[in-house]
């Protein structure tokens, strides 16, 4: 199932392990790629791992065994930090994140560390605000702000550093389903404007999944299928092996095989013409 | 007996500029072994209400009626409110948060120990309590702390069971779970429900409320907007973004614009579905 | 939490609000430095408090900082001021100019004692003033970047001027965070049948540790996720980083400057008169006998 590694290949990451106490290891020999522009999900229980690896690969964490490489080159010591400014990582709790005491100040504090010059920062901040939907909050401060407002923020604050990986760690888990929408409607979007950034989003959420270009998933440290959604996430006994649910849509349309209507519909309109034809 | 909300008002920072209405005159009655969800967007005022259910806020006016108990703005200060706390159960969104003694099963039995009951009896009913949420005995003399989050839900609710309330009220019980683990708590709580409690869901997840829940009440800005059928409700909330409607609803209503004949009320499983689609193909 | 609304930042567009941070915090001090000049004559004394009162109304009504919360929130000061006059009524008056008001034994109360207090305590209320319209007037973000330019001195010998000011801002910006949490938790604990309001010492006791190792596990828990986020974001304590708050000297903050400037140095030639040969200012201007 393994795809073959190319050269266009931005992130490799090469029989990667990880432990917390020296002896269980909570990433378990991981290895794949991930192409430049790609968005990528990583599904997984609980537990399985999927945040400990965000971590290592923006270099939160100092992984085990195994190697790193991002475009070609491998990642050590020395060349650690030249990762790190090319990778952005968004948290799961909107509020601990959330490090200046207004919007423009949050925003501003990534470029503050890049040493950016000041009389340009305004209209940079007023540039990434605007792309996440939040150029009229600028001066309000973290406790008069919604959830998904707080996360739009995060975003506006890591794009801001011009990052070649975005990775999302359950970004939209503690958010309303208001919140959820406008978070995912803004990251579809700077997935659609940026050809060249490639997301790397740490869910549990199957739906949103399916609309991956790619799929990992994650079992107790191991990766363990790897591939095009359309393919991995109809097989349910391996999904289920994991604590998995399938996507609704090939959910219901393995249930419908069985009373005799046959579709392979990737989405809820596609279901609804096959369902209706089979009459 | 159940619990009777009549007319009730609140308002949060009463004397502050930014006061804010949090409920407007709300009427509810929820009977004994009643399964409902309380829906509604972030700040629709439906946790506000959930805590006038065990008297953590008193409403400015009206009553809310709790078996024996009275909690209005007269007996507000009653040190008698707090026996209603045995017998009903709150959970909050993140329990998880909440723990602190060094054992799980010290710290389940806490709040047993704070009703009154001897320190035996209470470990034993945070055994029993412990057993129900799935954990075994290898988790009673660990440390909380040390637990995985899923874990550590799951001695905070077994926390609020041992006290043995009639009554449970559960505030987006499944936040942040993975599906099995959601599907597990859910399964947990059905089982409370068939053995006689009372449950109350407060959530935004309306796949929940379609799949478990009996009865639904939507709260919009303090005040109750629908009451009734989950299949009600979605029919009530069609066209606007603010909840979503369930997956499976969204197909039985795009088949029925087609001109399936298929009754949405009945809808609350793809297995609905299905045997609607089949009732349907044979009749063609 | 209600009386502590005055002295709380509040957002206002006034000349006070634009001013310099540092500029600010100096001229507050100045002030001060100027209120606390004692001078000998009773009526230059009696006058220049008159001044100061008029220009801390001056300052609020520009600043549209409300006098009705200030007074409120001075309401708690009654217990200093009692304390302040028993002290003053008990301490004997060096060479009294009014007349005796009572005598307990031997102890002769002159009328002195009671001006004395009064004008302490009148100078206490305005310092306490001038702080609380510096802070309810100056961004709390503000104040620490004027902090950490006021101790860029001693930078060189390795203070952690740079470290503190971040600590207290991250601090700034969490205080209602954790303020939301407490009431969380203490909610949460109160379902558990925990009583925060009754019950004995030991009880009392007991509740707090429900409260307070939540509390404690859950900052530590933001803590280290602060930290990630500002390390991801390429914080680095000790490399050098440039600033989008920049504070800014302004022509309002010359007008201010000289404003309060005059006045200290009007109080420093009056102070020098003063001593050296102790003039009357009403008898020297309006030739009219003085107390």
């Amino acid at each position: 199932m393994r795809d073959i590694i190319t050269t266009m290949s931005k992130l490799e990451i090469k029989n990667l392990s990880f432990s917390y106490d020296g002896s269980n290891n909570v990433i378990d020999d991981i290895s794949f790629s991930v192409e430049k522009g790609t968005f990528v999900s990583v599904l997984g229980h609980n537990g399985s791992g999927k945040s400990t690896l965000a971590k290592l690969i923006v270099g939160l964490l100092e992984k085990e065994s195994g190697q790193i490489f991002f475009n070609d080159v491998e990642i050590d010591d020395k060349n650690l930090r030249d990762l790190q400014t090319k990778t952005s990582l968004i948290f799961q709790n909107p509020d601990n994140q959330f490090v200046g005491s207004t919007v423009e100040d949050d925003i501003a504090f990534g470029l503050e560390n890049r040493c950016f010059p000041h009389d340009q920062m305004q209209a940079e901040i007023e540039h990434f605000a605007d792309s996440v939907n939040m150029l009229d909050h600028l001066k309000k401060e973290p406790i008069n702000l919604s959830g998904g407002q707080k996360q739009r923020v995060a975003l506006a604050g890591a794009l801001i550093l011009r990052p070649e990986i975005l990775i999302l760690d359950e970004a939209t888990s503690m958010l309303d389903p208001k919140g959820k929408s406008t978070v995912r409607r803004v990251i579809d979007r700077i997935h659609k404007e940026n050809k060249e950034l490639t997301i790397i989003s740490i869910t549990h959420d199957i739906d949103e999944a399916l609309l991956s270009d790619k799929v990992l998933i994650l079992s107790k440290g191991k990766l363990v299928k790897e591939g095009k959604p359309q393919d991995i996430l109809r097989d349910e006994s391996a999904l289920l092996e994991v604590k998995l649910d399938m996507p609704f849509v090939y959910k219901l349309e393995k249930e419908l095989k069985e009373i005799g209507v046959n579709s392979n519909a990737e989405n809820i309109d596609q279901l609804v013409e096959d369902i209706w034809a089979s009459k | 007996m159940g619990i009777q909300v009549k007319n009730i008002f609140f308002t949060y920072q009463k004397k502050a500029t930014n006061a804010t209405q949090a409920l407007a005159d709300v009427s509810l009655e929820i009977k004994d072994n009643d399964f409902l969800a309380i829906v509604g967007e972030t700040g629709s005022g439906k946790s506000t209400l959930a805590q006038m259910f065990n008297a953590l806020l008193v409403p400015d006016k009206g009553d809310v009626l709790v078996n024996d108990y009275v909690i209005n703005y007269k007996n507000r200060k009653s040190r008698k409110l707090r026996g209603l706390r045995q017998r009903v159960g709150l959970v909050f969104q993140f329990p998880e948060y909440q723990l602190f003694e060094e054992t799980v099963e010290k710290d389940v039995a806490f709040g047993v120990k704070n009703f009154g009951v001897k320190a035996e009896e209470a470990i034993e009913r945070a055994h029993v309590a412990l057993k129900q949420v799935g954990l075994d005995e290898s988790y009673f003399k660990r440390a909380p702390f040390d637990l995985s989050g899923g874990e550590k839900r799951k001695v905070a609710i077994a926390g609020i069971l041992a006290i043995n309330p009639d009554i449970l009220v559960f505030d987006e019980p499944t936040a942040g779970f993975d599906p099995q683990s959601s599907k597990d708590l859910m399964n947990l709580i059905t089982e409370l429900h068939n053995n006689g409690k009372t449950i109350i869901i407060i959530t935004h997840d309306m796949d929940l409320v379609n799949t478990y829940t009996k009865r639904v009440v939507m709260l919009e800005r303090g005040q109750v907007t629908f009451d009734g059928t989950p299949n009600e409700l979605f029919a009530y909330i069609k066209g606007y973004d603010r909840l979503d409607t369930p997956s499976v609803i969204k197909v039985a209503e795009k088949l029925k614009e087609k001109g399936m004949g298929i009754n949405i009320n009945e809808i609350h499983n793809n297995n609905d579905l299905v045997e609607a689609i089949k009732k349907w193909r044979n009749k063609a | 939490m209600s009386s502590m609304t005055f002295g709380r930042y509040s957002f206002r567009n006034t000349f006070v609000h634009r001013l310099d941070a540092r500029n600010k915090i100096f001229l507050m001090l100045l002030f001060m430095v100027g209120i606390f000049f004692q001078f000998n004559m009773w009526s230059t004394a009696l006058i220049m408090s008159g001044v100061y009162i008029l220009i801390l109304l001056a300052i609020m009504l520009i600043s549209r900082v409300s006098l009705w919360s200030l007074i409120k929130s001075l309401g708690g000061l009654w217990l200093l001021v009692i304390f302040l006059m028993i002290i003053y009524i008990f301490v004997p008056t060096n060479n009294p100019k009014l007349g005796v008001a009572f005598t307990i034994g031997t102890l002769q109360v002159h009328w002195d004692a009671f001006c004395q207090a009064g004008y302490i305590i009148m100078r206490l209320i305005l310092m306490i003033s001038l702080t609380m319209i510096l802070t309810s007037t100056t961004k709390p973000m503000d104040m620490t970047y004027a902090f950490e330019w006021y101790m860029t001195p001693l930078k060189p010998i390795h203070f952690p001027v740079h470290e503190i000011a971040m600590t207290l801002s991250i601090a700034l910006r969490f205080i209602p965070t954790l303020l939301d949490e407490t009431e969380r938790i203490m909610k949460a604990q109160a379902s558990r049948g925990v009583d925060f309001n009754h019950g004995g010492i030991f009880k009392r006791f007991g509740a707090i540790i429900a409260l307070i190792i939540p509390l404690f596990v859950s900052a530590l828990e933001r803590s280290e996720e602060l930290a990630n986020a500002m390390i991801v974001r390429g914080y680095d304590p000790k490399a050098k980083r440039t600033r989008y708050r920049l504070l800014r000297f302004s022509w309002r903050d010359i007008i201010a400057f000289l404003f309060i400037g005059g006045i200290f140095a009007g109080i420093i030639v009056l102070f020098v008169f003063d001593r050296q040969s102790p003039v009357d200012i009403v008898e020297f201007f309006f030739h009219v006998k003085g107390f």
